[in-house]
């Protein structure tokens, strides 16, 4: 009985300090749960399965600290996703629909299950470009029919060009499949024309169904077939 | 025992300078970032390695990615490194992954114990010693008096050594208002087995951040020359400067910090 008890408590715990954990980091980077610990502490713990006094434990939102962290955590995603989508990420800006808070607000920011494994062979979740290009890719639509086909067309050939790198630079062995270019459909829906980059980043646009088979032969990558990885999942050491 | 001079390494541009540092008798060890570049080889640098990683999350409630470990270990163990450094911090809110850079922990009891569970859990898998760091700290602790008594008591709880970085320890102070002496006085200092140097800059919010593109300021010099002289533990001192920042500025302050650390000659 008093093991049991004992159990539970530890169980009680270690779902208190996940809830403190998740909603420490949210705050960190998302506005949304920011204004929220601000005006409705209380149901903001209660939606994270805590109780009020649980967030005695979390800094001042308003405090001068919490602000420049917040800011240079947000500066250092930014600074990554300018880096490696040079060409989509002025496009985005005027886009609408698109703000950079809304990736950040977004589950898929804080889910390694929505990226690409690292090139270091660390799996899943370990950067944030792949994560980026899924969640654009769907939030924006540009994955439909009616999609913006300069966004789409600048989004896809960055990422193209992200992951090609990622085989240059000798990535582990998963990235060997983008050692032959990346190609993506014009048009989602329409299999032809497909836009094809090579290795080294020249850029064609193939319209004949002979041009298709002949890059699927020789094993180019299909972007639009490409989605995040499942992880193995192993046991955590603590 | 000497304490050794070493440099950051984290992947194979940094070679050449790294080579000509070593026939300038300036580096006794490099201090190898794990996880590398797939493929990179720092045996290949000829110097003996001292392993480190900031890609573990040690406070997290989830545990340690056994993945990310595994190729610490690994290195570790190919370079027979005398200990693995290691950071108190977060990386996300789930159990694997990193959101950008280390996130420090909320500084309570909870996590303080938490901390001292998965590092205890990692000697073991590890089968080597494993030296605590601190990163820069922004926010304030919470629930502890502050980051360094975390540090502390973490470092007691799970029998570790400390690796004192002297820049993030003085952007906390500044951070958070607060003397440069202060916090010293909670760390044991017969655990600082290690010291970290680089350059610091002030953002245009006045607040600090660690800049390994920049050279470290004098007082930074002159604090890591007074611990080298003093701390009776100190077995290394690793200048942690960007492999894309002036060679010239890497060989400069390896020289200064060098008229202070004698050269181990093995």
């Amino acid at each position: 009985m008093t093991a049991d008890v004992t159990a539970k408590d530890r169980d009680d715990r270690r779902a208190r300090l996940e809830a403190l954990q998740t909603l420490f980091v949210r705050l960190l980077f998302c506005d949304e749960t920011l204004e929220r610990f601000r005006t409705e502490p209380a149901a903001l713990a209660a939606d994270f399965g805590l109780a009020p006094e649980a967030l005695d434990d979390l800094p001042d939102p308003d405090g001068k600290q919490m602000r420049a962290e917040r800011h240079g955590r947000k500066m250092g995603v930014l600074s990554e996703l300018r880096r490696n989508f040079p060409n989509t990420y002025p496009l985005l800006e005027q886009a609408p629909g698109f703000t950079f808070e809304r990736f950040l607000s977004s589950d898929a920011f804080f889910d390694p299950d929505c990226a690409l494994p690292h090139p270091h062979g660390v799996g899943q979740g370990y950067e944030n470009s792949s994560k980026f290009f899924f969640w654009a890719r769907a939030a924006l639509g540009l994955d439909r029919p009616g999609a913006h086909a300069q966004l789409r067309l600048m989004l896809c050939g960055d990422f193209a060009s992200y992951l090609i790198g990622q085989y240059e630079r000798e990535g582990f062995d998963w990235y060997r499949r983008f050692s032959s270019g990346v190609y993506w459909r014009e048009t989602p829906g329409a299999d032809l024309p497909l836009m094809y980059m090579t290795v080294e980043r020249h850029f064609f646009r193939y319209t004949l169904p002979e041009q298709q088979a002949e890059l699927q032969r020789m094993g180019a990558a299909d972007l639009d077939a490409l989605t995040p990885q499942p992880r193995q999942r192993r046991e955590n050491i603590r | 025992m000497a304490v050794m001079l070493g440099a950051r390494w984290d992947d194979p541009s940094q070679n050449a300078r790294f080579a000509e540092a070593r026939r300038r008798g300036l580096l006794d060890y490099a201090e190898v970032n794990y996880p590398i570049p797939w493929k990179a080889d720092p045996a290949a640098l000829g110097l003996p390695v001292l392993a480190h990683t900031s890609s573990n999350p040690t406070c997290s409630v989830h545990g340690i990615n056994p993945d990310v470990a595994e190729l610490v270990r690994d290195g570790a163990r190919a370079a027979d490194s005398p200990w693995i450094g290691e950071h108190l911090t977060w990386l996300g809110s789930a159990d694997t992954g990193s959101l950008g850079y280390q996130i420090n922990p909320l500084f309570t009891e909870d996590f303080c114990e938490i901390a001292a569970e998965n590092i205890a859990a990692l000697k073991q898998f590890y089968g080597r010693p494993v030296a605590l760091e601190l990163g820069p700290v922004y926010t304030g602790a919470t629930k502890y008096e502050s980051e360094m008594h975390f540090l502390a008591d973490v470092a007691i709880a799970a029998d570790t050594p400390i690796i004192l970085d002297v820049t993030h320890w003085q952007i906390a102070n500044r951070n958070l208002d607060r003397p440069p002496e202060y916090g010293l006085d909670a760390l044991p200092e017969d655990r600082i087995i290690e010291l970290h140097i680089a350059g610091m800059r002030q953002g245009s919010d006045g607040f600090w951040h660690d800049a390994h593109q920049l050279s470290p300021a004098d007082e930074i010099f002159d604090m890591v020359e007074a611990f080298a002289r003093r701390l009776p533990a100190l077995r290394a001192v690793t200048f942690e400067h960007h492999g894309s920042a002036p060679e010239a500025d890497f060989y400069a302050g390896l020289e200064r910090l060098r008229r202070f650390i004698p050269a181990n000659d093995g």
